[in-house]
């Protein structure tokens, strides 16, 4: 797998999708996005992205139980994930770690932070 | 007389009525304030979903990812950009100050140096008071003795008092902070000043200061902009440590913010320590536990203590293999209950609020997985005999970096993250320290004169007590050549400087779960 890698946005906003796709872009990501959580499942599932980002709240599957059945089997575990959330509580946090989130950012974001994450979470060694 | 009594009964009536009327009331209010807690709670997180995309547009415009801009174009998106960050602190302010109010915040408190804490605040604004063209010094207190307090909260506290010092600022701006040891009735407390010589406070204003929004109708805030929310949540912070909080200000000379944190004596640490070994515990990934208490100096009382915390821990749910052991050696008695993590925190939890004889406690949970029960036990023992603060068995991490302000903040951080840290400013020391100290882990930096990181690690890796030692490197300076050269040193991790001190640590759990297995 040589050269764009593959990051799935999961957000039922559609403008965070966008601006979020055309930043992700910029940077020489290639983009998936789904805008709840069912479809989120299946694209990761389908798709194989290299990276997820997804939000908490989210119509039909919230991002918990999408982060649990992707990080709690064999096949999609090695998915990195980063939760993505306006709730901004310490509670959500932890939660989100014990679902097996591997890193956690806050809206609104510093898109720095988010490209600086991204960047480790795919470096990995 | 039967009127008498009738009247009695009345009478009391009344006043039972009127109890039933209050508790009511309270219920009422207490459910008010949850209503409003959780409203605001929604609210907020309404409030910062457009934020988000209102900033990512701008920030994408700005960075010129959208195509060229003007310089002046710049400069208003820069000033939207700026009031869009201020109005998302004024959101997370509203939401701190709301879950304050209905009581619905933590503090995660962890005994500590305030002077350590004090330096790291120091270290990161540092830049921003600069900018201002101000002086930034601090006056650190010898005797200050490490007490209980919420690293990350206090840090907020400094951090809202050096911003308004720089808001209120004039000409040739100073701001220090500094720190001494008091005691006032009896008690010890440490207290923390943050000294500025800006435009002061007018008397008629002290008043209204720590009151939330109060700033926003006074002509302080007509002219220099309110000072928003962060003074009522300092106050709420510093009195949730069971501190206070006050100002002293001359108009024209300047102000004197000053805080005070209770030190606490040994027999009413309980609590903390216990909360303290709660937070300790998850760095172990604990899955079953070994608790253990002890019991000092308790020669007389001790009786009655093993009595109740056995009664404590019978009525507890416990799995079928946990079993109370007692154990006297030396005047110390340890009481050691073995738990699965989720039993073992019930009984915590219980006996929080159920030991009565104010003793000298020391609490350890201690992970139960590498040894065997009966291993653990006499582990548990050999500590408490030793002296050895028989606290919790912490992680014991070595940082090597020639940068001494950079290890005394990584230390910190690393301290408030439940581990112990050992320092070596050069490589040659770093080597030494690594075999007498016999860390669970190195955090090794490659850059450093004379002895640096690859030679740091070749002679770990020659060496047959420190050989497996894992060690995480890092390096502000990164191409393909030096990742090679970390790959074949046979680093467990890597990490680029500047990191968040939340990625390192994710990095530290997982090298030390991998090396624990």
């Amino acid at each position: 797998m040589n050269g764009q890698k593959r990051i799935l946005i999961v957000d039922d906003e559609e403008d965070i999708l966008n601006v979020l796709k055309f930043r992700l872009e910029a940077n020489n990501y290639e983009v998936l996005t789904a805008s709840d959580g069912q479809e989120g499942l299946n694209k990761a599932r389908t798709e194989r992205p290299d990276l997820l980002i997804l939000d908490l709240m989210l119509p039909k599957l919230d991002g918990y139980k999408v982060c649990r059945m992707l990080k709690f089997d064999e096949v999609y575990k090695a998915i990195p994930i980063i939760m993505f959330t306006a709730k901004a509580q310490q509670k959500d946090e932890e939660l989100g770690k014990e679902m097996g989130a591997d890193a956690y950012i806050a809206k609104p974001f510093e898109p720095e932070i988010l490209l600086e994450k991204i960047r480790q979470l795919l470096k990995k060694i | 007389m039967r009127n008498e009594e009738d009247r009695m009964t009345d009478c009391e009536k009344e006043v039972q009525g009127l109890k039933d009327a209050l508790s009511k009331a309270n219920k009422e209010v207490e459910k008010l304030s949850r209503i409003k807690s959780d409203f605001i709670s929604v609210i907020s997180h309404e409030l910062r979903t457009p934020l988000t995309s209102i900033k990512e547009s701008i920030s994408l415009v700005l960075d010129g990812i959208a195509g060229p801009l003007t310089e002046e174009q710049k400069k208003f998106l820069a000033i939207s950009k700026n009031n869009i960050d201020r109005l998302a602190k004024l959101i997370t302010d509203i939401l701190d100050l709301s879950k304050m109010e209905a009581g619905r915040i933590t503090m995660h408190k962890r005994k500590l140096n305030v002077n350590e804490l004090i330096k790291e605040v120091y270290a990161s604004t540092k830049a921003s008071v600069e900018q201002k063209n101000m002086e930034f010094s601090i006056s650190l207190g010898t005797s200050v003795e490490p007490t209980w307090f919420d690293p990350d909260r206090i840090g907020q506290v400094l951090k809202n008092l050096i911003s308004n010092a720089i808001k209120f600022n004039k000409n040739n701006g100073k701001i220090k902070i500094s720190s001494a040891k008091e005691n006032i009735n009896n008690r010890g407390f440490v207290r923390i000043i943050v000294e500025d010589n800006g435009i002061g406070i007018p008397a008629e204003d002290i008043e209204n200061l720590f009151r939330n929004f109060s700033p926003l109708d006074t002509s302080m805030t007509r002219k220099y902009g309110g000072a928003g929310l962060g003074l009522s949540i300092s106050k709420g912070i510093v009195e949730l440590h069971g501190g206070d909080i006050w100002v002293m200000s001359e108009p024209g000379s300047g102000s004197k913010f000053i805080f005070t944190l209770p030190v606490y004596k040994e027999h009413e640490e309980f609590d903390f320590l216990i909360e303290d070994a709660m937070e300790r515990s998850k760095h172990h990934d604990i899955k079953s536990s070994l608790i253990v208490f002890e019991i000092k100096d308790a020669k007389d009382k001790a009786e009655n203590v093993i009595a109740e915390v056995e009664n404590i821990m019978k009525n507890t749910v416990m799995g079928p293999e946990d079993k109370i052991v007692r154990r006297k050696k030396e005047g110390c008695i340890a009481i050691i209950a073995g738990a699965d993590r989720p039993g073992a925190m019930a009984i915590i939890r219980r006996l929080k609020g159920n030991i009565k004889t104010p003793l000298l406690f020391g609490i350890s949970v201690y992970p139960d997985e590498a040894m065997d029960r009966e291993e653990l036990v006499n582990k548990a023992e050999e500590d408490l005999k030793s002296g050895r603060n028989s606290m919790v068995p912490q992680k014991i991490l070595l940082i090597i970096d020639d940068e001494e302000a950079f290890t005394s903040m990584l230390s910190f951080r690393l301290k408030s993250m439940g581990f112990d840290t050992v320092t070596a400013n050069d490589g040659e020391r770093g080597v030494e320290l690594a075999k007498k100290n016999k860390p669970d882990l190195i955090l090794l930096d490659l850059m450093m004169p004379k002895v640096d990181g690859f030679e740091v690690s070749k002679r770990l890796k020659q060496d047959s007590d420190t050989r497996l030692i894992p060690i995480v490197v890092f390096s502000a300076l990164v191409n393909k050549n030096t990742k090679e050269s970390i790959e074949q040193l046979g680093a467990a991790g890597f990490i680029e400087k500047p990191f968040e001190p939340e990625d390192l640590l994710i990095k530290i759990e997982k090298v030390l779960e991998v090396k624990n297995r």
